[in-house]
C-alpha cells in the first residue's frame, strides 16, 4: 500500500490533537457544585441592590474580609426569606446550626502568593469586574472544576484550555496580574507578591 | 495488512507531531509546577478569616514592631511597622521567620531527662508530674543555693523570679550579661545613676565603638540602616570602628582602629588619658580623682605598646572625638564571642563619663522601664551576675529560655554548680543551646506562642519610648509547661506553707482564670485535604501533653 505510512502518521496526529483539545480538558478538570446556589444577580440586582463591598468588605486596617462569613448571611436570613430549596437549605442546614458554608472559591490563590485587595480596589480604583468577570451579577455559581494536578479552580487558568483570554478577566495566573501591571505601568518585584 | 517496526514508528511520530500542537503538554507542565507547591508535608494554613495583628518581637531584646497577617488566628507571615520607634518597619531574617519557630525539628515537645554520663547522654522523656517531683524534691533537699538564670531581665516573668526566689532562703536570681545593654548599664554605675539608660544614637555625632557590630546585627536592624542612612545623607554620626578584624562595621565605619585582642579596655584608658591630660573634657559634676589616678598610668606610649595602634592615632582620636561631641561609647564586641569583663566594660563606660554623654541629648538618656518592675528590692531577690557568686555554691539552676542574643558559655556557669549531682534545669523550647547541658528540660513557648510575652527588656538599647506589650495570643497553644510547673511549685510551697509564697501576682492570676488548663485541641492543618487533616487534627494533640 503506497500511503500506508502517510495514513498511519496522519491517524497518530489527528487522533493526538482529538486527545489533547477534547479529551485532556474533561479528564483534567474534576467538576463540583457548590454547596448551595446563591444568585448575586438578585442580591445586587434592585431588588436587594447591594454593592460589593457591602458582603466582601475592607476591614478598618485596610484587610479584605473575602467571602462574607456566616453572620453576614444571618443578618438577613436568620429566618427563611422566600421558600425557595435553597433558601431552605441555608436555613436549616448552616443559619440554625451555625455551621460555616464550605464555599469552593474560584479565586483561591496558592498560599506563597499574596494580592492585597486594598491596593487594586481603593488605590489603582480597579472595578471588581476587572478580575472576577460578571460574576457580581451572575444568577447561578457556576460548577467548581477543581484540576486534578494542581488542585486549583480551572478560573485561576481560564475557562479556554488553550490558554488564550477572550476577556480581559479569564485567568488569574502571574502572568496574567504582570500583564496587566505592564499594561498600567505599574513596577513589580517578586517580593510584592511573593513574600 | 503487515504493520511493521516503521509502520508503529510512523504513527507514534504522528502522535508526537500531533500532541505539540495541543495544549497537553504545556498545561501538565505548568500544573506540575503548582503541583509541587501542594505537597503534602508543606504545612498550610487552616482555612478561615484573614485577620492582621500588630505586637512586638520578642525574639531578642531590640523589640521591633511586627505586624502579623494570621489565617484563623495563626500568623502566616511577619512583617515590620514602617515608622515603628524600633525597627523601623524592617525585621531581621529570624523576625520574618519567627512563626516557623514553632515547627523547628529540634522543639523540645515533652519534659526530658537527660543524664550526662561518661559514654554519652541517656536521655528519657518523663511526664510532667516526674518533673515536677524531681524538681521540688531538689529544691527541698538543696545544700545550696536554688538560682535561676534569667536571660532577659526586666519581663513581667522576672518579676515572679525574683518575688519567688526572695522569699527562699537559699534563692538566687542571675541575670546574664547582656551586650546591648552592658555599656549603658555600666555608666549607670559609674554615674551613680538608680534608672536604666538608652543610647541616644540618632542624634549623637560621633559613636565609638569598641567591636559591636553597628551596622552587623546589633540592636534592632531597621534601627542601625535608617542611622546608616543617614550618615550617607548627613555624614553624621561619625562612627570610630575599634576592633581587631576588618568587620562589616569596621568597613562601613568612618575610622576603623584595628588593636590588638583583648586589649579594647587598655585602648580606651588610653583615650581617657588624652582626655584628661589635655582638659579636653567638660567640666564633670562627679570626683574624678580616683579614675584619673588609674588613667594615669595609660601613656599613650603604653598603651601603643599593648594595642598595637600607635601613639599619634590613639592622641587624634581623643583630639578628634572631644571635637565632635556629643559622643558615645559602646562596648561589648561580638555578641556571639561572650561578655566582656567587667574592667574591659568599665573603662569604656568611663568615656561616656567622659565625653559627658549621660543624660543629654546624642549621649545616653535615662529609658522609660516598665511600670511595676521598679521595686524596692525589699522583698524580691536582688539581681546578682554570675562572676558575683562563689563558685560551687548552687545546687538547683533554673535556666530561663529566652535568649539576649548573647552567647552566655556553659564554661561560666559549670563552676558555679556545687556538683556533680546539681539539677541543672532548662525551660527552652529547643533541645539547643545552654538546654542541651541541663539535666531536666522543660518545654516552654516560642516567643509568638505566649499568651501574654512580657515587654521588651530593659536591655533594650534605645530610648523612652514605652514599648508595646504584646499581650495578644496567637495560637491555640498553652502558656508554657514551665511556667505550669512553676505554679504547681508555687501552690505546693503554699500547701507546705513555705517561705516561698507568693509568686506573685501574674503567676496567681493566670493560674486563678485557668490558662493553665488549657489543653489544645486544634493546631495545623497539612495537607491539601483541608476537612479530613481538620477531623485527624480533631483527635490527636499538638505534641504538648499537658
Amino acid at each position: 500500500m503506497q500511503y500506508k505510512g502517510v495514513i498511519l502518521f496522519m491517524c497518530g496526529l489527528t487522533s493526538a490533537l482529538a486527545a489533547g483539545w477534547f479529551a485532556f480538558p474533561s479528564m483534567l478538570y474534576e467538576e463540583s457544585e457548590q454547596p448551595l446556589q446563591f444568585s448575586h444577580a438578585v442580591h445586587t440586582g434592585q431588588k436587594v441592590g447591594l454593592q460589593c463591598d457591602e458582603c466582601h468588605a475592607f476591614r478598618e486596617d485596610g484587610t479584605f474580609t473575602g467571602i462574607p462569613p456566616l453572620e453576614k448571611c444571618a443578618m438577613c436570613h436568620a429566618t427563611q426569606v422566600g421558600d425557595s430549596p435553597e433558601e431552605k437549605l441555608l436555613v436549616d442546614e448552616y443559619v440554625s446550626k451555625n455551621k460555616p458554608i464550605p464555599w469552593l472559591v474560584y479565586a483561591k490563590q496558592p498560599q506563597n502568593a499574596f494580592f492585597a485587595h486594598v491596593q487594586h480596589v481603593k488605590l489603582a480604583a480597579l472595578p471588581c469586574e476587572r478580575c472576577h468577570g460578571p460574576h457580581g451579577t451572575s444568577d447561578r455559581l457556576p460548577p467548581f472544576e477543581k484540576n486534578r494536578i494542581s488542585g486549583y479552580s480551572r478560573a485561576i487558568w481560564g475557562p479556554n484550555i488553550s490558554g488564550i483570554k477572550s476577556h480581559e478577566w479569564e485567568g488569574m495566573k502571574m502572568d496574567d496580574c504582570s500583564h496587566c501591571h505592564k499594561a498600567m505601568g505599574v513596577d513589580e518585584s517578586c517580593i510584592d507578591c511573593h513574600k | 495488512m503487515n504493520v511493521s517496526r516503521r509502520d508503529l514508528l510512523k504513527l507514534a511520530a504522528g502522535s508526537a507531531v500531533g500532541i505539540l500542537f495541543t495544549p497537553l503538554p504545556w498545561k501538565v507542565l505548568d500544573d506540575t509546577a503548582i503541583w509541587t507547591q501542594n505537597w503534602p508535608w508543606i504545612p498550610e494554613p487552616p482555612k478561615g478569616e484573614t485577620t492582621s495583628s500588630s505586637t512586638t518581637c520578642t525574639l531578642c531584646p531590640a523589640g521591633c514592631g511586627m505586624k502579623a497577617r494570621c489565617v484563623n488566628g495563626m500568623p502566616v507571615s511577619l512583617s515590620g511597622i514602617p515608622g515603628h520607634p524600633f525597627g523601623n518597619g524592617s525585621l531581621c531574617a529570624v523576625g520574618l521567620a519567627a512563626h516557623h519557630l514553632s515547627f523547628h525539628p529540634l522543639r523540645v515537645r515533652q519534659p526530658l531527662h537527660r543524664i550526662h554520663a561518661r559514654g554519652g547522654i541517656n536521655s528519657s522523656v518523663v511526664t510532667n508530674e516526674e518533673a515536677l517531683t524531681m524538681l521540688l524534691l531538689a529544691i527541698r533537699q538543696s545544700t545550696g543555693s536554688v538560682a535561676i538564670l534569667d536571660r532577659r531581665p526586666g519581663r513581667s516573668i522576672s518579676l515572679a523570679y525574683r518575688q519567688w526566689l526572695g522569699r527562699l532562703s537559699n534563692g538566687v536570681y542571675l541575670s546574664s550579661p547582656s551586650i546591648e545593654c552592658q555599656t549603658a548599664h555600666f555608666t549607670a554605675l559609674n554615674s551613680n545613676r538608680q534608672d536604666s539608660l538608652g543610647y541616644d544614637l540618632e542624634h549623637a555625632r560621633t559613636i565609638l565603638s569598641f567591636g559591636t557590630p553597628l551596622f552587623g546585627g546589633w540592636g534592632s536592624p531597621g534601627r542601625m540602616m535608617k542611622i546608616a542612612a543617614q550618615r550617607r545623607s548627613s555624614g553624621s554620626p561619625m562612627v570610630i570602628q575599634v576592633e581587631t578584624r576588618q568587620s562589616r562595621t569596621a568597613l562601613m565605619a568612618d575610622t576603623w582602629i584595628p588593636v590588638a585582642p583583648g586589649t579594647e579596655g587598655v585602648f580606651a584608658l588610653g583615650l581617657a588619658y588624652v582626655l584628661l591630660n589635655e582638659r579636653l573634657i567638660q567640666p564633670l559634676a562627679q570626683d574624678l580623682s580616683a579614675f584619673h589616678d588609674l588613667a594615669a598610668t595609660f601613656t599613650p606610649e603604653k598603651v601603643a605598646a599593648h594595642t598595637g595602634v600607635s601613639a599619634d592615632i590613639i592622641i587624634a582620636t581623643a583630639r578628634r572625638i572631644a571635637g565632635n561631641l556629643p559622643a558615645v561609647a559602646i562596648g561589648g564586641g561580638d555578641p556571639g564571642a561572650g561578655p566582656w569583663s567587667d574592667a574591659d566594660m568599665t573603662a569604656v563606660a568611663s568615656l561616656n563619663t567622659l565625653f559627658g554623654a549621660v543624660g543629654i541629648q546624642g549621649g545616653l538618656l535615662p529609658r522609660r522601664d516598665i511600670p511595676g518592675v521598679q521595686d524596692s528590692g525589699q522583698q524580691f531577690a536582688f539581681e546578682r551576675t554570675l562572676q558575683g557568686i562563689p563558685d560551687h555554691s548552687i545546687a538547683v539552676l533554673i535556666m530561663d529560655g529566652a535568649e539576649d542574643g548573647c552567647l552566655l558559655p556553659w564554661e561560666l556557669i559549670e563552676p558555679k554548680l556545687a556538683n556533680e549531682r546539681a539539677l541543672v534545669v532548662s525551660l527552652s523550647p529547643f533541645l539547643a543551646g545552654l538546654a542541651r547541658r541541663a539535666n531536666l528540660i522543660i518545654p516552654s513557648p516560642v516567643p509568638l506562642e505566649r499568651l501574654k510575652p512580657s515587654s521588651t527588656s530593659r536591655a533594650l538599647a534605645s530610648l523612652g519610648v514605652q514599648p508595646c506589650r504584646c499581650a495578644m495570643r496567637f495560637s491555640r497553644l498553652p502558656l508554657s509547661t514551665g511556667r505550669r510547673i512553676l505554679s504547681t511549685i508555687v501552690r505546693d510551697c503554699l500547701a507546705n506553707d513555705c517561705p516561698s509564697r507568693g509568686l506573685g501576682r501574674p503567676l496567681h492570676a493566670c493560674a486563678a482564670a485557668g490558662i493553665w488548663d488549657r489543653c489544645p485541641r486544634r493546631f495545623w492543618i497539612r495537607g491539601g485535604n483541608h476537612q479530613a487533616a481538620r477531623r485527624r487534627d480533631l483527635h490527636c494533640t499538638t505534641g504538648f501533653h499537658l
